[in-house]
């Protein structure tokens, strides 16, 4: 997948992370996944993205990094994992995606995304056609993020 | 007290936008998870404003705009989403919402819109 297709998110989620969490987010080393891959971690959101761009992102949290993200997003009041602190990490996700889109805008391609769906579980297993670049992120030290992209430009 | 719908489908952020208004004089007197669910509590409660998300199950926050429109071509709508670029905007617009507040926002930006819409 070409790298300039990869940076919109890339650009999102440091944008995002640093106004949400208020801390700028730390990318490990992109590569590729093969599939079916399991993930580690319990919550897995996913957000279909559609029209120039077509495919899905898929975000892997763990419980913890869930409640450190709701909290910070709500004042750093104490949360629990539940459905809020769950909807606060789904909406984190919404404003990445969200914000990639206005980036490819910004280059010229229309791309929209639907509402984030989140999966929770132990060792989700992901079978796909499409290729997975994953990026894991760590933001402080309380924070891990997995994102797992899997789009491509749509043939014109 | 200005009556306020709030429209989103993610919990948290109705949860975050009700909290900014009830907090500053606003009454936040229903909530709704999609377009369709906007209309119908649009047409029940007849809010001052709508807070309104643009991706949404079911009905988007667009279409929802323009069937409320339809309803009453007074209705003050302010979108929220985390879209922000410059088609959709312009979309919003054009469908009748009178300001558009990009996610995520500050408690401020949100006052001031709705302030200003309320005004006009």
């Amino acid at each position: 997948m070409d790298v300039k297709y990869i940076n919109p998110f890339l650009l999102a989620t440091s944008d995002i992370v640093n106004q949400v969490l208020g801390v700028a987010p730390v990318f490990e080393k992109p590569f590729i996944k093969t599939t079916p891959y399991s993930n580690a971690e319990e919550l897995l959101v996913i957000i279909g993205v559609t029209g120039e761009m077509n495919g899905k992102v898929l975000i892997n949290i763990g419980k913890e990094s869930c409640i450190n993200i709701a909290s910070q997003m709500m004042g750093g009041m104490p949360v629990e994992f539940n459905e809020l602190s769950k909807s606060a990490v789904s909406e984190l996700c919404n404003m990445i995606l969200g914000t990639s889109a206005t980036h490819f805008a910004s280059q010229g391609m229309s791309v929209n995304i639907t509402s984030p769906t989140v999966l929770e579980g132990h060792n989700i297993t992901v079978s796909q056609k499409e290729q997975v670049i994953c990026i894991p992120i760590n933001v402080g030290n309380e924070i891990k993020i997995t994102v797992n992209i899997s789009t491509e430009r749509k043939a014109a | 007290m200005s009556k306020v719908l709030v429209v989103d489908d993610a919990g948290f952020m109705r949860m975050m936008i009700k909290d900014i208004l009830n907090k500053n004089g606003f009454e936040v007197v229903g909530e709704a998870e999609n377009g369709h669910k906007a209309i119908e509590k649009f047409q029940e409660l007849r809010p001052d404003i709508v807070t309104m998300d643009i991706t949404m199950p079911e009905l988007d926050g667009i279409a929802a705009v323009k069937a409320i429109k339809q309803i009453d071509p007074a209705a003050r709508i302010l979108m929220c989403s985390a879209m922000g670029q410059q088609a959709m905007v312009i979309d919003a617009i054009q469908a009748g919402a009178k300001d558009f507040i990009v996610k995520p926002f500050k408690p401020e930006r949100v006052l001031e819109a709705v302030s200003k819409a309320l005004a006009s």
